[in-house]
């Protein structure tokens, strides 16, 4: 890993790159701000560790400026001074991610490198389920962004439902940021749907459905392997189950299991819904795009049948706010059709022949 | 560096603290104490312009970058006395800026003398590091 050592100071700069060489990382020094900014902008460095005063540009004027810009990638900002604990503040509000105090010792640095590493390969992680997710989703061109409102969908139900009482224990900010980062592989499993069924231009017949719904299995079954070998990632065992249980229904008549209420995961009861609040507010090739208030009745029409009454109730708390998702992440280019026929709607699948 | 440069080098720098950050590698320290040398002669003589000049920004900027540079090679009293100079400037007490530039400059005079190996400067106990 590339490491920009940003100091002014010789000694300062001497020391860490050597100490940083010495853990095996590659240095670039750089004696500030300034060039330190047009050294990132090569995209070569993910990790940053600068002194606080520095002529020209200051380390903290570098972190705002840093955390100004979209990059490729994250960029883990160290702030080093000999400046008292009253400057965390201030290097918290650039953007800073850590902070080292002068004279540094090595095996501190080496933690708050640790650190550093650790977040930045969440973020590989987090980037690498979404492009999978993606990848799987390519061969449907007729979805759009689903994937970026599902993920909204799924993190405003989970955080409406982490402020009850009764979900307390169950719901926190990590399952919220879990639900985020898991529920776009729901329909993973498409990769193993024959272009035949996946891509056709109208109604499925009864086999072709039954080709299609397989697809929870083959996402799920490939997930519950990779959870199998690495029993601890919390959000493999999370995506597994979101995988299985997304068109299961609260009544018992859902897919592949016929689980019902409680038996069906949360995580695959807050998936439902919004996998099928968005296909419903989105246009395919069997249906037009509903309008919310059509789309809203039709899940209430499933509050209790298709759906978890509480998960029904959350959708109503943050209607407001799942609407101005569908209408800010809307991917379709065309305009919805003047006069909506009247289509009976419960799954996210084509419909039936 | 033999052990008589080094116990006499033990009066100026915190030898144990610096060879700990230097991880036992006695050629970092060298290079480390030569760096600190050439650089902070420089930087004391910028800042005893800048102090002529009365440029408190710049002898802020200079004091600063002496505290750490000092604190960095284990010259703990140095750098301590480079964060006066500093404190000093930040306050504007410019009254007092020349004299505590010129205890700096005694002090490390007497410091590079020793690090030079020419221990005939060497006469204060203000400048045994603090451990």
């Amino acid at each position: 890993m590339h490491v920009l050592v940003v100091d002014d100071d010789v000694v300062s700069a001497e020391f860490l790159a050597n100490t940083l060489v010495h853990f095996g990382y590659e240095v670039t020094v750089a004696n500030n701000g300034r060039e330190a900014f047009h050294l990132i902008r090569s995209g070569k460095y993910s990790m940053v560790i600068s002194d606080w005063e520095m002529p020209e540009m200051n380390g903290p004027e570098l972190c705002r400026q840093i955390r100004c810009r979209q990059w490729s990638g994250y960029i883990f900002f160290i702030l080093i001074t000999s400046y008292g604990a009253e400057h965390v503040v201030e290097g918290l509000k650039a953007g800073a991610d850590d902070f080292l105090t002068k004279p540094f010792q090595p095996s501190e640095l080496r933690v708050r490198l640790r650190t550093g590493e650790r977040i930045l390969s969440l973020q590989s992680r987090d980037v690498m389920l979404f492009t999978l997710a993606k990848l799987a989703e390519s061969r449907d061109t007729d979805t759009g962004l689903h994937l970026e409102r599902m993920r909204e969908y799924c993190r405003i139900l989970s955080e409406e439902l982490s402020t009850w009482d009764k979900y307390r224990d169950v719901v926190d900010g990590d399952y919220v940021q879990l639900m985020y980062l898991t529920s776009p592989l729901h329909d993973i499993g498409k990769v193993g749907i024959p272009d035949s069924v996946l891509l056709k231009p109208g109604p499925l017949t009864k086999e072709e459905f039954e080709i299609m719904k397989r697809h929870v299995t083959i996402g799920g079954e490939t997930l519950a392997a990779a959870t199998k070998a690495h029993p601890d990632a919390k959000f493999l065992s999370m995506a597994r189950d979101i995988a299985f249980t997304h068109h299961e229904r609260y009544d018992g008549a859902g897919y592949p299991f016929g689980l019902q209420g409680k038996q069906i995961p949360l995580c695959g009861r807050l998936t439902a819904l919004s996998d099928v609040y968005d296909a419903l507010r989105s246009q395919r090739v069997y249906k037009p795009k509903f309008s919310h208030e059509k789309a809203r009745q039709i899940i209430l029409d499933g509050m209790g049948t298709q759906f978890d009454p509480d998960v029904v109730e959350a959708f109503l708390r943050r209607e407001e706010e799942i609407v101005r998702i569908s209408e800010s992440l809307d991917g379709s280019t065309e305009e919805p059709p003047a006069v909506l026929p009247e289509l009976p709607l419960m799954t996210p699948e084509p419909a039936l022949v | 560096m033999t052990a008589t440069q080094f116990d006499a080098l033990a009066k100026v720098i915190n030898v144990d603290d610096l060879m700990g950050r230097c991880m036992g590698n006695l050629d970092f320290v060298e290079r480390i104490l030569t760096i600190f040398q050439s650089r902070c002669e420089e930087d004391l003589a910028a800042l005893e312009e800048a102090i002529q000049a009365v440029d408190l920004p710049r002898v802020q900027q200079l004091a600063h970058r002496l505290k750490g540079a000092c604190a960095n090679a284990g010259a703990n009293n140095l750098s301590a006395r480079a964060s006066e100079l500093w404190t000093a400037a930040n306050k504007e007490f410019t009254d007092v800026l020349a004299a505590r530039c010129a205890q700096f400059r005694l002090e490390w005079n007497e410091c590079t003398a020793i690090l030079s190996g020419d221990e005939s400067h060497e006469s204060h106990n203000s400048l045994a590091a603090t451990p």
